[in-house]
């Protein structure tokens, strides 16, 4: 992979993650591998694998969004890249709204993509939210909603 | 447990290193660090998002936040399953569940179920973990598993 590759996955990253919280999942649809491996361990929860799976459950947080509008953009922590295969670790923030206010999210992701006949195609997404730590069982139920106006 | 996704064959040498993961992973468990933090790559670009929170990098940090993971358990059996494993040129990464009954902060026993993904470079013909993300598997709260 080159360096302009990387870029344009990460600048990929940021258009499609805002556009996911408009509810337009359309770029995940493109980018995700439609192979058998394709995984998503998302903030739902557990995994889904696979691409009718995979496909039903971005169909859904897409539609949770409902074009609420807002912006995604990441901040790359570290990224890798194999022959075949890359993986950027970022801290992804959602600027949108929540009842109606503005509402910063952030979570951390990790993304594996993989060349697929000659595509970058995304095999991975795992991201669960940033959160203040409060303990191991408060870990997953308080989503961070900072600089609420 | 649902069998390995494996999209390519696996080498010998990655798999001795998953192999090795598996035990140290079951080492941590017990209290005991080094094995997991001897199979981990020493660059600067090393990171961790742990389940218990930290956003780490570097290996000061990561092995730190190691080592203090390691103090909170006090017995139990770590074990890992691995749902996919994937391997490109010097690049691997697996995505699976590490899950037992963990005594943390000297409690009793709980059963624990950490979502990971890990990352491995490979580094002088040696398989390094340069990655890992693991967070506590929340029960699935979406309407259906598959709506």
């Amino acid at each position: 992979m080159s360096d302009s590759e990387l870029e344009q996955l990460e600048q990929w990253l940021d258009e499609a993650g805002t556009r996911m919280i408009d509810g337009d999942w359309s770029l995940w649809q493109d980018k995700l591998s439609k192979r058998e491996d394709v995984t998503l361990l998302g903030a739902y929860g557990a995994h889904v694998t696979g691409w009718a799976d995979v496909q039903a459950r971005f169909e859904r947080t897409a539609a949770g969004y409902a074009a609420g509008g807002g912006r995604s953009t990441h901040q790359t922590i570290a990224s890798w890249i194999g022959s075949d295969l890359a993986c950027i670790v970022a801290i992804e923030r959602h600027e949108t709204r929540l009842d109606g206010k503005p509402a910063t999210f952030r979570y951390r992701v990790t993304h594996l993509f993989r060349r697929e006949n000659g595509d970058w195609k995304m095999v991975l997404r795992h991201a669960d939210p940033l959160v203040t730590f409060l303990g191991p069982q408060f870990a997953h139920f308080t989503t961070q909603a900072e600089d609420v106006a | 447990m649902t069998a390995t996704i494996k999209a390519t064959e696996i080498p010998a040498s990655l798999q001795q290193t998953l192999d090795r993961v598996h035990s140290a992973t079951v080492a941590i468990g017990r209290g005991d660090p080094e094995p997991y933090m001897r199979l981990w790559s020493r660059a600067d670009d090393v990171s961790l998002f742990g389940a218990w929170g930290p956003c780490k990098q570097g290996w000061d940090q990561v092995s730190q936040t190691f080592r203090w993971v390691a103090t909170r358990f006090a017995g139990g059996e770590l074990r890992c399953e691995d749902l996919i494993v994937n391997v490109s040129g010097d690049l691997a990464y697996t995505v699976g569940y590490e899950r037992g009954a963990m005594a943390v902060d000297g409690q009793e026993p709980e059963p624990m179920s950490i979502r990971v993904t890990q990352v491995y470079r490979r580094e002088d013909g040696e398989w390094r973990l340069v990655h890992r993300h693991g967070d506590f598997a929340p029960i699935d709260q979406s309407a259906g598993k598959l709506g």
